[in-house]
């Protein structure tokens, strides 16, 4: 009984070389942009995403909290290294040329994306990001498709409203 | 059906955000694995350290402890297995049960404290006790015997693997380890060589029993031990003689026993000298008001 259930629970369970494939190329992705195109610096957060990720990968079990965790922890190692960084550019003044403006907004973006209750910031996540239908996301909430457009439509206003972009009514 | 919203100029953004895909550098996989294995092996350390770590405070906290005996040292109770040495003076051990008084230079050990049974081990030195315990709870034990108090007071001492019994009040059973006993009252003595044998009791400090009894039991003859014993508490060493001999010698101790003493009336001359077994019991209840302590026997 208890080795079925076992069984059960890791066939249930991703892998992480599954995940990885899956995922590294945004996750890296978001680490270029939030930390302002440095690639060493992103390599370097992608690697402690997956790092951290594999000691609770038996946590998950459905695609849309893997992905909300992998945007949120890729998001705080960045700011946390920016704040780093920024510690160390007061003792010693940094000669690297500042960040473009459109790694800025990118960043900004993201930043304001993590801001969200999770209620908003997932189906945005899973919409945009993971090119999911409304239904599929309805699917993975477990909740009606009415709702996934209801809380779609609620995180792009406050999305709007924190990026200080004006948003059109659809 | 397409429930999808119109996107708006904030959605565009998003998507167009998310088809800004940079891949990830070919080496990442190779780096996380590197990296995890690294964490890994001292979190496993630190798992193994700390189930050891908790392994032995459970066996501290859950390890068989020695139990408390009723013997108190100056106030402080005695554990079974715990052992007390005296160098130049003696020192006394209480009791509900009594006194045990270890002389200088002696050695003693709890062996044994349960409801039943109160026993200590003399293993060197003396030990003079004085107890009020009920018959057979408590005994002590020397290296080739066990003295069971049967309600008394005595002395126990012990030299190497042999020991001797000396009681002042009521009535001891000394056993030794093949299971032969002796039943040693007030005024008797006891030695126990060193090979596990026991003596036969006698009454008196000195004189000439003790020394007619070394001789005859180093293998002298029986008649001057006989002639030695020649008073009525006497028949205590005689009774205990019956089974030791033989043929005309057991004929001639039972005639000694006999001008001190009479055979009870249930008791024959042949049962006593075939060392019938109810015979001899009931023979010696009887010489035991002889041998005196009667009232304190209390079995």
């Amino acid at each position: 009984m208890l080795a079925e259930l076992l069984s059960r629970h890791r066939a249930a369970r991703p892998e992480l070389k599954t995940v990885f494939e899956n995922h590294k190329d945004r996750v890296f992705t978001v680490a270029l942009v939030c930390l302002e195109g440095d690639r060493a610096a992103a390599e370097d957060a992608a690697q402690e995403v997956f790092v951290r990720l594999a000691g609770r990968l038996w946590q998950f079990r459905g695609e849309a909290r893997l992905t909300t965790w992998l945007h949120r922890v890729t998001v705080n190692i960045c700011r946390d290294e920016l704040r780093r960084r920024r510690r160390s550019e007061k003792q010693l003044p940094d000669p690297e040329p500042p960040p473009t403006d459109s790694f800025i907004a990118r960043r900004e973006l993201h930043e304001a994306i993590e801001s969200l209750p999770e209620t908003l910031r997932t189906p945005i996540l899973l919409r945009y990001f993971h090119e999911l239908s409304y239904d599929e996301i309805a699917t993975q909430l477990g909740c009606p498709t009415g709702t996934v457009a209801t809380r779609l439509h609620r995180g792009l206003k406050q999305l709007a409203k924190r990026l200080g972009e004006e948003e059109t009514e659809p | 059906m397409n429930n999808d919203l119109p996107e708006s100029i904030l959605g565009k953004r998003l998507e167009e955000e998310a088809a800004q895909l940079t891949p990830a550098p070919s080496g990442l996989w190779e780096r996380v694995q590197a990296k995890r294995s690294k964490k890994t092996f001292p979190k496993r350390v630190f798992a193994l350290a700390l189930a050891a770590s908790a392994a032995v405070i459970c066996f501290l906290i859950f390890r068989p402890r020695p139990l408390a005996s009723i013997w108190q040292l100056e106030g402080r109770a005695l554990r079974v297995g715990e052992e007390i040495k005296t160098a130049r003076s003696a020192r006394t051990l209480t009791s509900t049960l009594g006194t045990v008084t270890l002389e200088p230079g002696s050695q003693l050990r709890v062996t044994r404290s349960r409801p039943e049974r109160q026993q200590l081990a003399l293993d060197q030195g003396a030990i003079t006790v004085k107890v009020t315990a009920p018959p057979r709870l408590f005994a002590v034990e020397t290296p080739r015997a066990l003295a069971v108090d049967l309600g008394c007071a005595y002395k126990l001492s012990v030299a190497g693997q042999s020991s001797a019994l000396d009681v002042s009040v009521g009535w001891v059973e000394l056993e030794d380890k093949q299971g032969a006993s002796v039943l040693v009252p007030a005024g008797g003595h006891l030695r126990v060589s060193s090979n596990g044998k026991l003596s036969l009791p006698w009454y008196g400090e000195s004189g000439e029993r003790p020394k007619a009894l070394e001789a005859y039991e180093s293998g002298g003859p029986l008649e001057p031990l006989l002639a030695a014993l020649h008073e009525p508490v006497d028949t205590l060493t005689l009774f205990h003689l019956l089974p030791r001999v033989s043929g005309a010698e057991r004929e001639a101790t039972l005639e000694k026993m006999l001008t001190f003493t009479t055979l009870p009336g249930s008791v024959t001359r042949e049962q006593v000298l075939a060392l019938d077994k109810k015979a001899l019991a009931t023979w010696r209840e009887e010489l035991k008001l002889l041998w005196g302590g009667a009232a304190q026997l209390g079995i």
